[in-house]
């Protein structure tokens, strides 16, 4: 019994691996999230801990308890230590990973159950089905849109997730470290097609962009311009 | 005098976090308000109208909660224990949650 439950972490530890996994960041905002993620984990570890400690201590024989470690020391100011330091962490991520300063904008415009990206290129703007285009080594701004229900924009190794509101146009910026093809997906179930909605993000080479090799088209389609109107 | 388990010394028992929740609701609700209505661009002196409109529920309650912390001895006499521990929970509550109002980002770009 011991030994299926050690066989079983190989395979939880699978999951931290991938294209869509939050704890293999390719980017800095990325990274960002993973640590917070990392720090919670911590946070919650040292809590479980003191819960699994005192359900132990439950077990043994009645003895006298000094409620001035035990319910102060340690279930008060020792629980509001670690909720506090995780705030903090949480607060100061947060703070990084917002779209301050300039950068690249794209947009991304989402309706059941696909993508349209809209991005800068050689001759002009490119707009592409299920396909970001973004230079590598810089942050860039999605502009999301959505044009029925509510979607949500991901790339877990680029960033932080999200919605797309229709009526509204959100931002979310992401960054690629190096060039290469990242995975991305819906974030917010959408109706039948939602697990089939995903997309590809190429990051190029920093020298390459914007690429010429890219199809030129006309920027975003007008009804997806009139549903999409308030920044 | 209230005794203990009657409705009068219940009220005073969840009436710090009752008033840390009413505050956090108005609080939360102003904030998609403000957001919405630009208030983070205008000044209200050296703070925005936004961080003003979130605070303000916050300081309402911390005020509420040291009033009824004055009070609370008088009213239930010796069953004044739990009740004053409800409100300094409230109090406490109330200042962890709107700290970070005051020096996060209030809205997104």
């Amino acid at each position: 019994m011991k030994c299926a439950g050690f066989a079983t972490v190989p395979l939880l530890l699978a999951g931290c691996k991938g294209p869509l996994s939050t704890l293999s960041p390719a980017g800095p905002i990325a990274q960002d999230i993973a640590w917070l993620w990392w720090a919670l984990l911590a946070g919650a570890a040292l809590l479980a801990l003191l819960v699994f400690v005192l359900v132990a201590l439950s077990f043994g024989r009645p003895r006298e308890v000094p409620e001035k470690r035990w319910t102060f020391g340690l279930g008060v100011w020792f629980s509001l230590a670690v909720l506090t330091l995780t705030l903090a962490a949480a607060l100061w991520v947060g703070e990084r990973i917002l779209p301050h300063g300039p950068a690249l904008e794209v947009h991304a415009h989402a309706r059941q159950w696909s993508w349209t990206f809209s991005h800068p290129g050689a001759q002009g703007p490119n707009e592409a089905e299920g396909v970001l285009h973004i230079p590598a080594g810089q942050p860039v701004d999605v502009l999301i849109t959505s044009s029925d229900v509510i979607h949500s924009f991901w790339v877990p190794q680029l960033g932080g997730k999200m919605d797309a509101i229709p009526g509204r146009q959100n931002r979310l910026r992401i960054e690629a470290t190096r060039p290469g093809t990242y995975e991305g997906l819906c974030a917010e179930f959408c109706g039948l097609e939602h697990a089939s909605m995903r997309f590809e993000v190429i990051a190029h080479d920093p020298a390459d962009w914007p690429p010429a090799s890219l199809p030129v088209s006309p920027p975003l389609s007008p009804p997806a311009l009139m549903e999409a109107p308030r920044p | 005098m209230r005794r203990v388990g009657g409705m009068g010394w219940l009220g005073w028992l969840i009436a710090g976090p009752t008033v840390w929740a009413a505050a956090f609701s108005v609080a939360y609700g102003l904030h998609g308000l403000g957001c919405e209505l630009g208030w983070p661009a205008l000044s209200l002196g050296p703070v925005s109208l936004q961080r003003v409109a979130i605070a303000l529920p916050s300081l309402a309650a911390i005020l509420v909660c040291l009033v009824l912390l004055a009070r609370v001895k008088t009213a239930l006499g010796p069953e004044a224990g739990i009740p004053r521990l409800g409100l300094w929970i409230g109090l406490i509550a109330t200042l962890y949650t709107m700290a970070p109002v005051l020096v996060a980002t209030s809205c997104r770009v």
